[in-house]
């Protein structure tokens, strides 16, 4: 460790000189504190991260006895920077002890105590998997709790691509197995006797306790199948080999050290499939369900830790924003609503960055680039300062562009244009007062996203916009010419069979990458143009709740996608469970002899159950198609089965509109709504009328019969048998 | 998960209850030495597997009933690993190759050809071909089907095909010229009747004919779904009568609801609420095709009946969008805006 730092500072007094042109005297004196720094990427100092970055910063000196990478690694990513740079804050003050980490206390206390169990050999610890959105503290915790509770990390390093070129993918896979058992032994080794530890003590590779970090992941998609298969393999040999028995051998301490797996999931909105990174996906099942997994989530980091965090960093860095105390603490403030601390802390340096005359910037492209961007901002209003620069800005992009549409403004027909002739007679009820001042092909370019989502955000928000006296024509013109949208674009299923779901597994139509810009751009066009010719003119958005009628809401595909993606694996996992209890008939005692309500429940099987059914057994077994499961035999076996304690996760499948209404309200959570209320340029800024045509609102699920035999979760109780 | 349905299917042809003539002729078939590709075809809850397996038992005798299940991986051209599962015994094997969507001639493709290219094994059979089922024949992509016609040709000595499907209209016409067509239909609601009074009959239940006749009727005659309902009534409930109430599914209860919801008020906030009830059962898997159609039906009850071409018409409208689009809320909801225009109109006295 001493080596490494005294190597890095020499290496950094090298390059000292050369730059010393670029960085004020404060700057200096930090950088003597801070002696690990690391050639960080380009990108590392903007305020807008790539959220799928798979190098997260290290963020705690444990985690920088690794070597930093060779600087010719990053040359892609940074042609500009020739050299050293500063490390961004993030890296550079990371949290010194867990006092300062800005996470939940009770999320850090959770996985202490997994690891703390782990560690004294507890059974069913053998794979924690931590999952959260980008920046939400995951690796820091794990990085502080490894000083805390004193164990190694052994981390998972995917060796580069360039390397690994000529060969086959699987390789990698081997790699990865390697490296588990590798960790496997090394940690066995350890208990096996002084005289080993000993050695490794001197090698400095010995550590009491240790934990096996995996952050890389291979990739979901398309090729990369067998190696996401040969992965899960690895992980579920590993944790499977960590069987209770093999621990007692050696007295309590464990033999094998657990895995952690740190996984910032990923939504892209795009609802095929294939990019998205969750959990269930990288796991599958068998893993995500295996009795030694654990899984914690963690959330994005609240707005008062995420204040105190801000706070602590500034202090550190010792620099200060422009303006005066109270306006630094109205931009920490509304940084702090970011959620992500990583990203939050790369706005504040901006933040801090711009205020001085000197540049600091030692590329001049960039330099202007962010200015202008800057004053861009400053220009809108100054409280319009931090906002602009704490958003991310694909969600800026596109939440501007759907507000512009669904508000639909309109020119005052009598000033702008007196002589707009009017349709003949019979198109009369085709007239609409005023030419749209919504410039439909220059939004095309400022969506932020791809057209797709960015329809169904539009979807997603044209609602509350139909009010007035005509809100069912407007409504269903809109909404038909979004189905016209639809109909249009490229994701389209052709002549396969409609798949259940939200229309996942749509395969994309083969065809020239021109047809495909042009398809999307029409069913762009349509929908816009479409909305904003059914659009009520003058748009009063009204809602139930009077907070909400101004928001624009995220498409809520993320989080359906999640639940769907669950309730999928639910119901293949049942499907095989009927086929394989089928088989073990032969044990069960012959149907007419027992009471109607008392049905034998097979413990559920795994997938791969094989066997050869009796003779004499009492039913014969046929594959149920996948919709009668879904349809019939799932509902009904949840109401046979009763209040059973398998019948959980049928009642996961079976129970829907237990949820209640207020789903559209749930979105709450996400950050981007409530972030963009009272955004400038699309508030309207009168009242809302009140009152209007939607009356106090009547309590919303009319308790008819057939609510009453909806099961929610609530109802069930864990059978103690 | 031993249920009523699956304990008390019938197994031997003997042994059906229904559409006895059709058991004699398959029957025939199945003894004459010329048995021929088949193509079943009728609603769902028909008894058309049941009958499948009846039939092979007749032609390969009980050893047909020593089944496994295997878990097969196969590949397709751009490396994606399909996890497929199939039942089979020595002498037959079964695979519902639409688990695996878009992705179904790689399996049937790879599979017959593999099954086909092997003579069978046992001496003592019965019959020299092996039989492969395959569910949901209907479901195939054309590319399965044209993959499975020339199987049919290639292979004909060492295999025969029994395709089960709802209806014959998605399935190619080379198809359907090279197989025998057997037409399976659901049973009527007496037929059920008699089902469910002998099934209570083993199970030592008190029979109450009232909520039979009710189940039957509740069923649409589908008898897979007549025999669920029956167990769920009489696990649920101590003491059954005949005017025990049936508990419908919740998906189908929640659709009711939103029905109901759609009837009582139509406003965009109304609007909101039935979207967030799509969402939930979309993402329950309950696929949108069918909550088109329940929905209309729930609601084609309730309207006057000026209204209720229209209301097919642009349910029918949708029905293709979904089919066809990648976003079914959106079809699903506009059926719904256009409903409530419609329904609008017609309470105010306007044309639509």
């Amino acid at each position: 460790m001493d080596d490494d730092e005294d190597l890095i500072e020499d290496d950094y007094d090298s390059y000292d000189e050369l730059f010393t042109q670029h960085f004020t005297d404060d700057n200096l004196s930090q950088l003597d504190g801070t002696k690990l720094a690391s050639p960080p990427p380009a990108r590392a100092t903007s305020p807008v991260r790539n959220a799928k970055s798979p190098q997260k910063p290290a963020s705690s000196t444990t985690r920088f006895s690794l070597k930093p990478k060779p600087p010719s690694g990053n040359e892609l990513s940074s042609p500009s920077l020739s050299g050293k740079e500063t490390l961004p804050w993030a890296q550079r003050y990371p949290p010194l002890n867990l006092g300062e980490l800005a996470v939940h206390k009770g999320k850090v206390r959770d996985v202490e105590q997994w690891l703390n169990g782990a560690f004294t050999g507890k059974a069913g610890r053998d794979l924690l998997v931590l999952k959260g959105p980008a920046g939400s503290g995951k690796t820091t915790t794990i990085s502080l709790l490894s000083r805390t509770l004193n164990f190694d990390i052994l981390e998972w390093k995917a060796p580069s691509v360039s390397s690994y070129a000529d060969k086959d993918y699987v390789s990698l896979a081997a790699q990865f197995d390697g490296f588990l058992s590798r960790g496997h032994e090394f940690g066995s080794l350890d208990l096996d006797g002084h005289d080993e530890s000993q050695i490794f003590t001197e090698g400095n590779i010995y550590a009491p306790r240790r934990v096996i970090l995996i952050e890389e992941y291979p990739t979901l998609a398309g090729r990369g199948a067998a190696v996401l298969a040969a992965f899960r393999l690895s992980i579920l040999r590993y944790i499977s080999m960590n069987a209770p028995p093999s621990r007692n051998v050696y007295g309590g301490t464990s033999g094998v050290p657990p895995i952690v797996m740190i996984v910032s999931e990923i939504f892209s909105n795009s609802e095929s499939s294939f990019d998205n990174l969750t959990v269930h996906r990288l796991l599958g099942r068998d893993i995500y369900d295996h009795p030694s997994t654990t899984v914690i989530e963690f959330n994005s980091i609240a707005p008062t830790f995420m204040n105190k965090a801000l706070n602590v960093v500034l202090k550190k860095s010792g620099r200060q924003p422009p303006g005066d105390q109270a306006l630094t603490q109205s931009i920490i403030e509304s940084i702090s609503k970011l959620g992500d601390i990583r990203n939050a802390i790369a706005s504040l340096e901006f933040l801090c960055c711009g205020s001085g005359n000197r540049s600091h910037w030692s590329d001049p492209t960039v330099r202007s680039k962010r200015i202008t961007r800057a004053r861009k901002n400053i220009s809108t209003g100054n409280s319009g300062v931090p906002r602009a620069i704490a958003q991310r800005e694909a969600s800026l992009g596109l939440f501007h562009a759907v507000g512009k549409i669904v508000y639909n403004k309109r020119s005052d027909t009598d000033v702008e244009h007196p002589q707009l002739p009017s349709p003949p007679n019979h198109l009369r009820h085709l007239d609409r007062p005023g030419v749209s001042l919504v410039h439909a092909n220059e939004l095309f370019d400022e969506t932020g996203t791809d057209i797709q989502s960015f329809i169904s955000a539009l979807h997603e928000n044209y609602v509350p916009s139909c009010n007035g006296p005509l809100f069912t024509e407007s409504l269903e013109g809109c909404i038909e010419r979004l189905s016209d949208s639809d109909l249009l674009c490229i994701e389209r299923k052709g002549y396969s069979r409609p798949q259940a779901g939200l229309g996942i597994g749509s395969v994309r139509w083969v065809t020239s990458s021109i047809d495909l810009l042009r398809q999307e751009e029409m069913s762009y066009q349509v929908a816009t143009r479409g909305l904003l010719f059914n659009l009520p003119a003058p748009v009063k958005r009204q809602l139930r709740r009077a907070n909400d009628s101004h928001k624009i809401f995220f498409p809520p595909t993320v989080r359906l996608v999640r639940e769907l993606e669950d309730i999928q694996n639910n119901i293949d996992s049942w499907k095989n469970t009927l086929l394989g209890s089928a088989l073990s008939q032969a044990a069960v005692p012959p149907a007419n002899q027992r009471q109607p309500t008392l049905h034998k429940f097979p413990r559920e099987t795994r997938s791969n159950l094989r066997g050869i059914s009796d003779d004499n057994s009492s039913s014969i077994m046929a594959m149920i198609s996948r919709s009668d499961l879904i349809l019939y035999q799932l509902p009904y076996m949840t109401k046979i089965v009763g209040e059973r304690a398998e019948s959980k996760s049928l009642r996961r499948i079976t129970a829907v509109g237990t949820r209640g209404i207020d789903f559209s309200s749930q979105q709450d959570d996400y950050a981007f709504g409530t972030a963009l209320q009272g955004y400038g340029t699309f508030r309207v800024s009168k009242n809302e009328e009140r009152g209007g045509s939607l009356g106090p609102h009547t309590p919303l699920i009319p308790q008819t019969d057939d609510e009453r035999l909806i099961l929610s979760d609530d109802d069930i109780e864990e059978d103690p048998a | 998960m031993a249920l009523l349905v699956d304990r008390h299917r019938p197994r031997s042809l003997d042994t059906l209850s229904y559409h006895h003539d059709l058991s004699a002729r398959l029957r025939s078939l199945a003894q004459s030495h010329d048995f021929p590709h088949l193509l079943m075809y009728g609603p769902s809850g028909a008894g058309k597997k049941t009958r499948t397996i009846a039939t092979l038992k007749e032609l390969y005798g009980p050893g047909v009933e020593k089944i496994k299940i295997d878990n097969r991986v196969f590949q397709t051209t751009s490396n994606r690993k399909l996890e497929f599962n199939i039942v089979s015994s020595v002498y037959h094997l079964e695979i519902t190759p639409s688990d695996v969507g878009t992705y179904d001639r790689v399996v049937v493709q790879e599979l017959l050809k593999e099954i086909a290219q092997t003579q069978q094994v046992d001496l003592s059979a019965k019959q020299r071909f092996k039989v492969v089922v395959i569910n949901e024949a209907d479901h195939l992509t054309r590319d399965a089907q044209a993959a499975l016609r020339r199987t049919m040709e290639k292979y004909s000595p060492n295999l025969r095909l029994i395709l089960l499907a709802n209806s014959t209209s998605n399935i190619i016409a080379p198809i359907r010229s090279r197989t025998l067509l057997v037409r399976v239909a659901a049973p009527s609601e007496e037929e059920i009747c008699t089902i469910l009074g002998a099934s209570a009959k083993r199970e030592n239940w008190s029979v109450a004919p009232g909520l039979n006749k009710r189940i039957a009727k509740e069923s649409g005659r589908n008898l897979r779904r007549a025999l669920l309902m029956f167990e769920a009534i009489y696990a649920q409930s101590e003491k059954v009568s005949d005017s025990t109430p049936i508990p419908p599914p919740d998906w189908e209860a929640l659709i009711s609801v939103v029905a109901k919801e759609i009837l009582e008020e139509r406003s965009p906030a109304r609007l909101l609420q039935v979207r967030a009830r799509l969402y939930d059962l979309l993402t329950h898997c309950i696929p949108a095709t069918t909550i088109l159609k329940t929905l209309t039906f729930k609601l084609i009850v309730n309207v006057d009946d000026t209204l209720k071409p229209e209301v097919i018409k642009w349910s029918a409208f949708y029905e293709h969008r979904i089919t066809q689009g990648s976003k079914v809320i959106f079809h699903l909801e506009a059926f719904v805006a256009k409903f409530m225009r419609i329904y609008e109109s017609y309470l105010m006295g306007m044309d639509f």
